[in-house]
């Protein structure tokens, strides 16, 4: 067989690089989709996820090719330049002075000792200013003063004062006692002694019942009754629900509990 | 002639009040930059680096040894600074500053057309920066500002040495796709093969 000319049809010539990243480019995207991903974290990983040669080599081809990507690579180079400048900056000429002030303050009181390596009274005064403006410093910078302030106090009043209930119904009970004529006992609901009986004056030399304000003490009291009666039953109530929740687990866990009595044997008829 | 680190610290140890003064001028401008990276502000970094210096001061006894000292300066600055954060969390928060706007770099370029160029880059740099999120500054912080090893950034941020390294990836990535948007030249070329 004898070679001709070749057909005219099948004559082409060659791509331009323009045409072949073009056509790499539609071929990625039908097929793996964009590398430049990888690139980037190929880029970025360094200098703590060292690149194998092969690696390597494969990043420098497609940096070449990649205009994106060349890109990010120069950002990168850029960024690391411009932050390792930036660890240090010079914070002014009144740095240095405002420190050593502050440090030598600190000093005083640390080693401050007056005539024969006693602190003097002064020494002592200055050196407890220091320390107790520190204190002041750091206890008005905590984030949450005022809730513990208001914690504290809370306690401080419970604490001092006793419970909100037994104080309103000791009122309603005292109120009772003096515009009704009763006394401590009858409010206390215990019966009277006979010296108590002997000094409870005549029912017609009491006063008129003020029945508002009687009725205002017993409002408060049964309030907070009630109040802590609900808040109590809610307590217990979660209670038992949580106890039900861990008996559950415990039985998700370790299979049903055993049967407290063994199973009885088929009657046999 | 300048005194060597570990003499610095063995004298400061003893009570020498110039070998203080020769700590605090030797690395103000380190806590400051790290004062400066948390609190975005230079008057509040300001004084928080001064805390920090009193702090150290306070616990000098405690100080490591010199090979381990700059790390341990950093983690300690870092963690004061947090503290410091999470107090002025509380209250108000003051405005945030542009490096460029204040700052005196130590690193000396010596050509202006290159030191305008750098400073024009370090305050794209920062502003990207200052738009990360808080965990990838934070990396970005701790190891390509101050140069931490991949097991102190790990130690000062509690987690493992793994994630230091693929969060560190991934915050340079972030850093650099704010820095293309905030750039003035336009956004970034379009990649080969599909989207970006």
């Amino acid at each position: 067989m004898t070679k001709g000319p070749l057909d005219p049809r099948l004559q082409r010539r060659p791509m331009s690089t323009a045409e072949r990243e073009a056509m790499t480019g539609a071929v990625l995207a039908r097929t793996s989709g964009s590398a430049c991903r990888r690139a980037e974290l190929l880029m970025a990983g360094q200098p703590e996820q060292p690149l194998s040669a092969a690696a390597s080599a494969l990043l420098a081809e497609h940096v070449a090719h990649c205009d994106a990507c060349r890109a990010f690579e120069a950002v990168v180079r850029d960024a690391r330049t411009a932050l390792a400048s930036m660890r240090e900056i010079a914070p002014g000429q009144a740095f240095v002075a405002g420190v050593l002030q502050r440090t030598s303050e600190k000093q005083a009181w640390a080693t401050g000792r007056g005539w024969l390596g006693w602190p003097s009274a002064w020494e002592l005064v200055a050196g407890w200013q220091v320390t107790a403006r520190a204190v002041g410093q750091r206890l008005l910078a905590r984030p949450r003063l005022s809730l513990e302030l208001a914690y504290v106090a809370t306690v401080v009043v419970v604490v001092m004062v006793g419970n909100p209930a037994l104080i309103a119904e000791k009122l309603g009970a005292r109120a009772l006692a003096s515009h009704a004529g009763v006394t401590a006992a009858d409010a206390s609901r215990r019966p009277a002694t006979d010296q108590e009986r002997q000094a409870r004056p005549p029912a017609a030399a009491t006063e008129a019942l003020p029945i508002d304000a009687v009725v205002e003490q017993n409002v408060i009291a049964r309030s907070w009754t009630w109040l802590t009666d609900r808040v109590g039953a809610m307590v217990d109530a979660s209670w038992n629900w949580l106890a039900d929740v861990v008996r559950w687990l415990d039985e998700k866990i370790s299979g049903p509990p055993p049967a407290t009595e063994p199973a009885k044997p088929p009657v046999r008829e | 002639m300048t005194l060597e680190l570990p003499d610095i610290l063995e004298r400061c140890h003893a009570g020498d009040e110039l070998a203080w003064e020769a700590l605090v001028r030797r690395f103000q401008g380190r806590v400051y930059s790290i004062a400066w990276s948390y609190t975005g502000n230079p008057d509040d970094a300001r004084d928080l680096a001064q805390d920090i210096f009193v702090r150290l001061y306070a616990t000098r006894r405690q100080w490591p040894a010199a090979d381990g000292f700059v790390p341990w300066l950093v983690t300690t600055s870092r963690h004061l600074s947090v503290d410091f954060l999470r107090r002025r969390k509380a209250r108000t928060s003051a405005t945030e500053v542009a490096l460029d706007a204040a700052a005196e770099l130590t690193a000396g370029v010596s050509n202006p057309e290159e030191q305008v160029m750098a400073g024009r880059r370090r305050s794209l740099v920062w502003q990207a920066l200052r738009r990360l999120t808080h965990l990838s500054r934070e990396t970005i912080i701790l190891r390509d500002i101050h140069g931490l090893s991949l097991e102190e950034v790990a130690s000062a941020l509690r987690i493992p040495i793994g994630t230091v390294k693929s969060r560190t990836s991934r915050a340079r990535i972030e850093l650099a796709q704010q820095v293309f948007a905030l750039s003035p030249t336009g956004d970034r070329p379009a990649g080969r093969g599909g989207e970006r």
